[in-house]
Order: structure tokens, then C-alpha cells, then sequence
């Protein structure tokens, strides 16, 4: 009997070894694509023969010289294993080529992961229990709570000729909160609102509009109206849209909340009724209260049944993928999204920014410039976000790189940067946005009234913010 | 006339448990099956309407071969099962002569140690990963399977105290103090006695370990930080599709792997249980 | 070799080893193991966790009051009772069908082994399958099979049967159904291979006895098998109740609490209050809550079952 269960796990483990074998052979050449001859030399440097620059390897775990003197943590927003392949080969190519240049630096990269949330909730019990990485990348929206552990890079910027109105000015704010720079935002996004340019000739520009349209769409048998109202961050980013273009504010200049006070609460009412509206006139089903994320409604847009929807930009490549690029550009078009009639336009815009922890000097010139090589500079930026599909949140790139110059929506998305909102830094804002997607859930499933929801946000809002005060 | 009976009575029931089994089958299976199904699919496939189980061509075996070779997925599934090898020798190490102890041997304050013991059991993983995380750092034990394998020890360790607790229960003590005669010290009857006749409880046990650590993702995500190290279940979720990447069909394929060792294990350690079996009921 | 030649070696051999004797007669040394491992590891995070719920600790700061409001704060969230009630539905549902499903393919797998059924191995190996997946990959599994959209499979199998596409995540009701039965689906292994192993252990000469009485099946089954493997069940349904009260990452991946918080069960409040609102007092406030929940609900289980107990 034990000899048999010695048999299995024996078994089992061999089975594995051959797998991996296979695996980790081909995990050194994590980037590698075919027809890539730079990585491939590198790929078979880390087998056997070496290369002219010896010991350097480029893994997912680990870039450079092993042997390398200096060591550098880094929290990547993804990882060299990132599934999305053509941003794994752009990492894994400027990553080498950088240590190349700094061959007694290698660069530990930490495990990243999908989840957001825990990525940040883990960032944050390294920093508060003294363990931050080197450099690490914070998505914008957190920033704020990192400012007291962050090193300026006012001077490396300098240095580097990267002046800080390169960037829009919603990114500004984000990157200098008083008199320093202490994060670099390197990616940005907008929200858009996409209709079908086949079905719809002029596309609505104010709800009234956009609900007759969408009926119209809706007896032809097609969804009128798709957006994300699951409980994600995402969907706070495509209803506070509604809010601000009112005028609207979440939190005062100290960060106390005020959307259920005065004329705000009139705006969140109206932006509220609005969504239930699109619900109650049949243009929008419930089901939109299941879409985490917005690639949640692929399926539908891609089956061409959809008329309009609201959702983030990256949107435009993924429904590509599935439909193709020439039949994407057949069918959709990209417009601002309809307010409240009166309204300001606006979008949310959200992104990752760049910050630095360590406090040893050398250490802080060495990261900042791997990173600004990586993502910052003319050069990085424009790479890593084609490679992404992302938007660079430096002005200067919309006129210079390709493909942002020329593509379309690329140019769309910069005219909407201009108009666009972030998110508030306040330390409350994560609850006030969690409360806002329990309440457009709420409405929306026909729970509770927009009123009654409200309120219900407002409360717990209050309860939280008066913890945080004691 | 009693024989044709009994004989028509067995097979009436043979059919009857046959359509209860594959009832159960399809309950049970039907997830796993569209799992198969959405790893041989490519992107667009994924989002048919209406969906198909079978996917149109099998370039869906690209998915497997990306998620082996690029995204490196054998390299977690070693670490999984390092991981789960070393925590179930060092739980039942731990929990088998305590579960001994409780089972035999009467003791002042015996059933509130016990129920203390209990009470960890009823503190989720999740909340303590995060003093967990300090504690183990003055400790040196983050970004090490060591650290992983110890608290993985602590935390499945009290129920299954209980469960083997349970099992010797159902062990009269006659048979204790039978090998006790026969010259046995306490510790070679329960090794040489009892451990075998409650060997499908010790193999429940071991299954019941190996899954607990085998889904562990929040633990291993804050403890460890080196991406060779991480256990599978991290990096499978890192395969879910994020806002601006579709990998669902990456996701299923991964999965399929992941499920590949366990059901292998499950398949031949059903063998062994049979065996153990038959053995053990004849001593009864 | 018998205790008395023990004790007549050499003197100091003697009393060293009568020594050790006498102490692995009592059951420190057998603790001793244990004892070390939930203290060492597990002990200090679990009271910092009690500690942290009586302050006002968020993820970051390392400044924080000793306050009670954090209970405060999460017993008078709106959703508090709302949460308790799904809680408890999610658990009681999860673990009498576990059970109950898991005990009725116990003993048919059983029967079918006496019967020398083929396909036995297959039955029993197919319901354990789904125990091998991690929780929250179950989850983002049923969440693709439930999809309300027109891609969902469930919803387009069941059409072939005339039911219209069911509301599984956009109304609260069944919304709650729907993580209970995959969280059925996930936990029925377990109680189905910890009673198979409990049949399997009732010795034989009981089961010959019961069948020479000429019983029938159902009285068999409720005065032989039954109190044969009591200890098993009982364990068993204690620990899954243990189990489900602590089962987030399925319900994270599957519904992450929506729609609204009608399937928020306590534990994923926990961790949303922890990750996503950054809040370590309530956080640990709802935990502490939980396992005070526990240990009462095991109690009262406890005491119920000793009630019929004859040993």
C-alpha cells in the first residue's frame, strides 16, 4: 500500500519535472516572439553560449547580471509574464536593453496581479510596515495616500528634459500635489461613448436624446443603451461623469464629503434618475448591474445587437479582436458622452502613475531612470502604450509619436482629455465610490429609490469619515 | 424462486443507481466540461451567440501551449504541490498525536483545550494576512515557502485535529489496550494499529490538506513576492481577464492544467482506499 | 516486552526511561507538537486581529486610537442585519445539501460497489473533481455559466426546457440561490468522501448482522449505519459549518457581493472592508464577529449532539 502511494507521488512529480521542463526553458525567453532576433540571440544566451554582455538575463523574476551589485525592487503594473504579449515583448526588450547600459544594477521585479485592489492593499502593508519596493507603480486614483512616503523627482526630470507641462493638466495635480513631483504618470484612459455610426446618424448629445434614440434602436429590435454598473471601480468612472458635467462635486478642498449637500444633491438625484430611467424605458436591461468590468459586454456588442454603450477606450481594441479592425471602424464611432441638457461635457479619466521609495540616493537616480526609460520618456511612452493600447497622458506625445498622431480615436481621446475629470484624492473617496455603486446597484434592480439610495451612500459615507477623524 | 427475486430486486436497483450516477455526473462534470470547452477557444469564439460546447476549429490548443511556455504555469504547479507535499507531512505530523491524545486519554480541561483549539479554526485566513505580514517579517520568513508551509501548517491544522479525533473515535478502546498488552507503547499502537484502520480518515485528511492549501491565493499573494514562487492558484488568477486584456480562454486552459495532478491523485488514491478497506474491515 | 522488564533494566536507564514512560502516558507530550505550531504562527496575528478591531486602524498609518468605533460603526451599517440573514441562509443551505447530497452518493457509490457495479470509480472520482479547483476559480467559472447574457449557457440549455432566461444576478433573490448551489456544487465533495470513508470503516460483522436480521434498507439505514458512523457525521457537518462561515473567495469571483449587498455574507464584507475600503478596525471588528458567531453556533451544535449520544 505505501508503496503504491510512494508510486503515484512519484509519478506525479515526474510528469511535472517534464512539464516544467518544457516551461522554464522557454520562461527565460518570456518575451520572445518569433521573428524577434535580438531576444532570440538572448534567449539562447541564457541556455548555454554567451553573449558579449555575459551574465545578463531577462526573466520575469529577475533582469540583469545576477551577480549585479545593486539591486532594485520593482512593483510593476504588469509583470515580464503579463498575458497581453505585445506588452511582454516591449517590457522584456527596453528592460534589457537598459540594464545593458547600467550593467551593475539588476531589477527584482515583484509578482503583480490582475486584482487591483489587492495589489494596492498589499502595496500598502509593505509601505506601512517598512517594506516598500524601490519603485513601484500606483494607480492614480490611490496616490494621494502614498505622498508621505514618495521621493521627489523634480530633478531627475530636469535632467532628463521632461518638463512637468509636457503633461496634461489633470495629470499635473495628480503628479505634484504641492511643491514637489513625487509620481510619474505614465498611462491614462478616458471614458467614451461609442454608437453604431451605421444605425444612428447624429448621435445624441443630451439625455433626452440619447433615450429617444435608443428607443427607436430598441424597437428595431437591437439594446439601446449598454454601460457597466457592477461593483467595480469602473463603474464609478462611467457615472461620475453624469455628476461633474452638473457641476457636481464628491468632496470640499479638505476632502470632506458633499454630494448629498445643496445643489449636489440635486446633481446625484438627477444622474440617479437618469440611470433608472434608462431601466424603467426598457433601453438599458437590468443586467448591466452584472458588468464588473466592461469587457463584460464583448459578447453583446460584438453580436451586434448593441446601439450605443459607454465604456473605457480600451474597449475600442478589444471589441476589434473579436469583430475584427476594418469592422469595428465600419460600425462604430466614437462621440461625447450625452448629459443632462445644459451641461458641461466631461469624462473620468483615471491611469498609473510612477512613484519612488527608497530613500538611498543612488538607488532613487537608478530607479527613477530605469522607469523613465521604461514608460516616461518620448521614446517609452509612446511604446508602451501602443503596445497597450492606452492613452500617454503627455500632451506633447499626441503630436509627435505614432500611432497617436494619425489613428483616429487616438486623437478623439486627446480632444476628450482636454474636458476630462479625475477622480478626487480625498482618503474618503473609496468609500464614497463603493457606496455609489451599491446605490446605482440598488436602483437599478429596483431595491431602493434613487432617493432612498442616496441616503443610505450618504450615511455610511458620514460613519466612515467620522472614524477616520478620531 | 427467492434467488430470481433477489436477482430481479439487484438489477431494478442497478438501473436505478445507474441514471442517479449519471445525474450526478452531469451535475458535477458540466462546469468542468465548458471549462474544456472555453480553453480550445480563440477570442471570438469565446462571445458567440448562442454558445456552442464544441469549439468550431482546435487552433484552441494554442492556448495550452501559450500558458505552458510563456506564462509558465508548470513552474507554479511544482511550487503548488511542493507547497502541499511539505504542509500535509507537517500537519499530520502535528495533529495526529494531538488527535490521539484527545481520543484516548482523559485529562482535566480536555474539551476546552479542544474547543480552544476550535476557535482558530473559526478565524479566517484573510483577516489575520495582514498582522500576518508584519509578524513574519520580523521573523524572515516572507518571500519563503517555509513561511508559506508553516502558516499553511497553523491554519489547517486545528480541523483536522477534530476530524482524526473523529475517526479514532469510532475505534473501541478495547483494541488499544489489546496491543497494549501485547507490548506496544502508546505510540507504536497508534502507528501500527490505528493509523491503518482509520486510513481512509488519514486519506481524507490528506486530501482535505491538500486542497486547503492548494486555494489558498490571498496568503500566498501577500506574503510572497518573487513570481517564482508563487503557487498556482495566484497565478491562474492572474489570468483572469482585467479591463483592458481578454484571457478568459488562457484562464480556462490554465485551470484545465491545474485540475490535471489533483485528478490524477484522486484517481490512483481511490485505489489505495479501496485496499485500505477491505484490510481494515476484517480487523473490525 | 512487557512494562515490568522495563523497569528492571539499570537504574539509571530506569528511571530515565520510566520517566518518559510515565509522561507519554499523559497527553503533554502528544500536545506539545501542536501547541507549538498554533502558538509560534498563529497566535500572535489572531490576537492582533482582536487588538486591531478596538482601534480605528486603517492600512497604512501607523497611528491609530483604541476606540470601540469600529463595532460601532458595523453595527449600525445599514446592511448589518441584511447580512447576518444571508449569512446564515448561505450557510444553513450550503451544508444541509452538501450533506444530505454527499451522504445520498456515498451510499449509492456504496451499494453499487456491493452490487460490483461498473462505472463506480467513475461516480465517485467525477463528484471529487470539483473539490480539486480553487474556490475563487469555481467562482469566475459559475459566473461565466450564469451569465444573463445572450452568450450565458445556462440560460440558453434551460430555454430548450421553455423557462425564460433567469434574473441569476440581477435579482437579489436569486442572486443567493445562485452562489448556494455552486457553492453546493464545490463542498458536496468533500462531505461525500469524508462519509464514504466513514462507511468504509463500520466494520463488517455489523453490516452482516444488520442484513442477517432481515432489515430493510431504510431501517438499515437509521439503526445500523447511522449511529455507526455518528462521530464522522457530526464532526463532519460541525466543520462544514465552520467552513462555509469562513468561504469567501467563491462569492468574491462570483457575485463580489452584487447585486447591491444581497449576497454580501460576512466574511466577504471582511475583505471588501479591508481591501477595498482600506478600513483594518471594521475589518477586523466583522471578523472578530464572526468567529464570536462561531463559536456560539458550535457550541449549541455541540450540545444538541450530545444530547443523543449513548457513549
Amino acid at each position: 500500500m505505501k508503496r503504491t502511494l510512494c508510486l503515484v507521488f512519484i509519478f506525479v512529480f515526474l510528469t511535472s519535472f517534464i512539464f516544467s521542463g518544457c516551461g522554464s526553458n522557454n520562461q527565460a525567453q518570456t518575451a520572445t516572439t518569433s521573428g524577434n532576433s535580438s531576444t532570440q540571440a538572448e534567449a539562447s544566451s541564457t541556455q548555454n553560449a554567451p553573449t558579449a554582455n555575459t551574465k545578463i538575463i531577462v526573466t520575469p523574476q529577475l533582469i540583469g547580471d545576477p551577480d549585479a551589485k545593486i539591486s532594485i525592487s520593482w512593483l510593476p503594473k504588469d509583470g515580464l509574464d503579463t498575458p497581453n504579449k505585445a506588452v511582454a515583448t516591449y517590457l522584456a526588450d527596453k528592460a534589457k536593453a537598459w540594464v545593458e547600459k547600467n550593467p551593475d544594477v539588476k531589477i527584482i521585479p515583484i509578482a503583480q496581479t490582475v486584482n487591483i485592489q489587492d495589489a494596492m492593499a498589499k502595496l500598502m502593508v509593505q509601505v506601512a510596515a517598512g517594506n516598500a519596493p524601490d519603485v513601484s507603480g500606483i494607480d492614480s486614483f490611490l496616490v494621494s495616500k502614498y505622498y508621505g512616503y514618495l521621493q521627489p523627482v523634480d530633478d531627475i526630470l530636469k535632467e532628463k528634459n521632461i518638463p512637468l507641462d509636457s503633461w496634461f493638466p489633470f495629470a499635473q495635480n495628480v503628479m505634484k500635489p504641492k511643491d514637489k513631483i513625487l509620481a510619474m504618470m505614465f498611462t491614462t484612459d478616458v471614458r467614451l461613448f461609442y454608437y453604431r455610426k451605421d444605425l444612428i446618424q447624429t448621435p445624441p448629445t443630451n439625455w433626452d436624446e440619447l433615450i429617444t434614440t435608443a428607443k427607436q434602436m430598441s424597437d428595431k429590435g437591437n439594446v439601446g443603451f449598454l454601460y457597466p454598473a457592477g461593483r467595480n471601480e469602473t463603474t464609478s468612472c462611467d457615472f461620475l461623469p453624469y455628476f461633474w458635467s452638473q457641476g457636481g462635486k464628491l468632496v470640499d478642498d479638505s476632502g470632506n464629503p458633499v454630494f448629498n449637500q445643496g445643489d449636489n444633491k440635486t446633481y446625484m438625484l438627477n444622474a440617479l434618475n437618469f440611470i433608472k430611467q434608462t431601466i424603467d424605458e426598457g433601453i438599458s436591461p437590468k443586467r448591466v448591474s452584472t458588468f464588473k468590468a466592461d469587457s463584460d459586454m464583448n459578447s453583446e456588442i460584438a453580436s451586434g445587437k448593441v446601439a450605443m454603450f459607454l465604456g473605457g477606450n480600451w474597449l475600442a481594441k478589444q471589441v476589434s479582436d473579436i469583430i475584427g479592425t476594418q469592422q469595428f471602424s465600419d460600425l462604430w464611432a466614437v462621440a461625447p458622452i450625452p448629459m443632462k441638457a445644459g451641461a458641461s461635457r466631461t469624462t473620468t479619466s483615471g491611469g498609473w502613475t510612477l512613484g519612488i521609495f527608497t530613500d538611498d540616493e543612488q538607488k532613487r537616480k537608478l530607479a527613477a531612470d530605469f522607469v523613465i526609460s521604461l514608460y516616461i520618456d518620448d521614446e517609452g511612452m509612446a511604446g508602451y502604450c501602443s503596445a497597450y493600447g492606452l492613452l500617454p497622458p503627455r500632451k506633447t506625445i499626441y503630436d509627435s509619436a505614432e500611432p497617436f498622431k494619425t489613428n483616429t480615436v487616438f486623437q478623439q481621446c486627446k480632444e476628450e482629455l482636454e474636458y476630462t475629470t479625475i477622480r478626487p484624492g480625498a482618503s474618503i473617496y473609496n468609500v464614497i465610490s463603493q457606496d455609489l455603486q451599491i446605490a446605482l446597484s440598488n436602483v437599478i434592480t429596483g431595491v431602493s429609490t434613487p432617493e432612498k439610495a442616496l441616503d443610505e451612500a450618504w450615511n455610511d459615507v458620514l460613519k466612515q469619515k467620522d472614524a477616520q477623524k478620531q | 424462486m427467492k434467488a430470481v427475486r433477489l436477482a430481479h430486486r439487484n438489477s431494478k436497483q442497478k438501473i436505478v443507481l445507474y441514471i442517479f450516477f449519471v445525474i450526478v455526473a452531469f451535475f458535477f462534470l458540466f462546469p468542468i466540461l465548458w471549462t474544456l470547452s472555453l480553453s480550445l477557444k480563440t477570442i471570438p469564439e469565446l462571445f458567440e451567440i448562442p454558445p456552442s460546447i464544441l469549439p468550431k476549429t482546435f487552433t484552441g490548443i494554442g492556448n495550452y501551449l501559450y500558458v505552458i511556455s510563456n506564462y509558465g504555469i508548470t513552474g507554479s504547479l511544482l511550487n503548488s504541490l511542493y507547497i502541499t507535499l511539505w504542509t500535509v507531512i507537517g500537519c499530520l505530523t502535528v495533529t495526529l498525536p494531538a488527535a490521539y491524545a484527545f481520543s484516548r486519554m482523559k485529562f482535566k480541561f480536555s474539551s476546552q483545550i479542544q474547543f480552544i483549539i476550535l476557535m482558530f479554526q473559526m478565524i479566517s485566513p484573510l483577516v489575520i494576512v495582514i498582522p500576518l505580514y508584519k509578524y513574519y517579517s520580523s521573523l524572515n520568513l516572507l518571500n519563503s515557502f517555509t513561511g508559506l508551509i508553516t502558516i499553511y501548517i497553523a491554519i489547517s491544522a486545528p480541523f483536522q485535529v477534530w476530524f482524526l479525533k473523529g475517526f479514532l473515535d469510532t475505534i473501541p478502546k478495547e483494541l488499544d489496550e489489546a496491543s497494549i498488552i501485547d507490548g506496544c507503547s502508546r505510540l507504536q499502537t497508534l502507528i501500527k494499529v490505528l493509523i491503518p484502520i482509520i486510513s481512509p480518515g488519514v486519506l481524507s485528511s490528506v486530501l482535505l490538506i491538500s486542497i486547503m492549501s492548494w486555494s489558498q491565493f490571498i496568503v500566498p499573494y501577500i506574503l510572497i513576492d518573487s513570481p517564482a514562487k508563487m503557487p498556482i492558484s495566484v497565478r491562474l488568477l492572474n489570468l483572469q481577464s482585467s479591463l483592458t486584456n481578454i484571457t478568459t480562454h488562457y484562464l480556462a486552459a490554465a485551470s484545465i492544467i491545474a485540475i490535471f495532478p489533483t485528478v490524477l491523485l484522486f484517481v490512483f488514491l481511490q485505489k489505495y482506499i479501496v485496499s485500505a478497506m477491505t484490510a481494515g474491515s476484517v480487523k473490525g | 516486552m512487557l512494562p515490568s522488564a522495563t523497569i528492571s533494566a539499570a537504574t539509571r536507564k530506569k528511571s530515565l526511561s520510566y520517566g518518559l514512560w510515565r509522561i507519554s502516558q499523559g497527553p503533554v507530550l502528544w500536545l506539545i507538537p501542536l501547541a507549538l505550531v498554533l502558538v509560534t504562527f498563529f497566535l500572535y496575528p489572531a490576537l492582533e486581529v482582536v487588538r486591531i478591531s478596538f482601534t480605528n486602524s486603517d492600512m497604512i498609518s501607523n497611528t491609530y486610537h483604541y476606540t470601540f468605533n469600529s463595532y460601532i460603526r458595523m453595527f449600525t451599517d445599514a446592511s448589518f442585519y441584511n447580512m447576518i440573514w444571508i449569512t446564515f441562509f448561505f450557510v444553513s443551505f450550503s451544508v444541509i445539501f452538501q450533506f444530505l447530497l454527499g451522504f445520498i452518493i456515498a451510499l449509492t457509490v456504496d451499494k453499487g460497489e456491493h452490487l460490483r457495479m461498473k462505472g463506480t470509480v467513475v461516480a465517485r472520482t467525477v463528484a471529487l473533481v470539483s473539490w480539486s479547483i480553487p474556490g475563487v476559480v469555481i467562482g469566475i467559472i459559475w459566473n461565466i455559466l450564469y451569465n444573463e447574457s445572450p452568450s450565458g449557457i445556462i440560460n440558453y440549455l434551460i430555454s430548450f426546457v421553455g423557462i425564460g432566461p433567469v434574473p441569476f444576478f440581477t435579482s437579489p433573490v436569486i442572486a443567493l440561490f445562485a452562489i448556494s448551489v455552486a457553492n453546493v456544487w464545490r463542498g458536496t465533495a468533500q462531505s461525500m468522501i469524508l462519509l464514504y470513508a466513514g462507511l468504509k470503516t463500520i466494520p463488517m460483522d455489523v453490516i452482516e448482522a444488520a442484513n442477517v436480521d432481515g432489515a430493510n434498507s431504510w431501517r438499515k439505514l437509521l439503526s445500523v449505519i447511522i449511529p455507526s458512523i455518528r462521530p464522522v457525521i457530526v464532526i463532519n457537518i460541525l466543520l462544514n459549518i465552520i467552513n462555509t462561515f469562513n468561504t469567501f473567495d467563491m462569492i468574491m469571483s462570483l457575485t463580489g457581493g452584487g447585486p447591491g449587498r444581497s449576497t454580501e455574507v460576512l466574511v466577504l464584507s471582511s475583505y471588501t472592508t479591508i481591501f477595498q475600503l482600506l478600513d483594518l478596525g471594521k475589518g477586523s471588528a466583522i471578523a472578530v464577529l464572526l468567529l464570536l458567531i462561531n463559536v456560539v453556533m458550535s457550541v449549541i451544535y455541540i450540545r444538541i449532539s450530545k444530547e443523543g449520544v449513548s457513549t
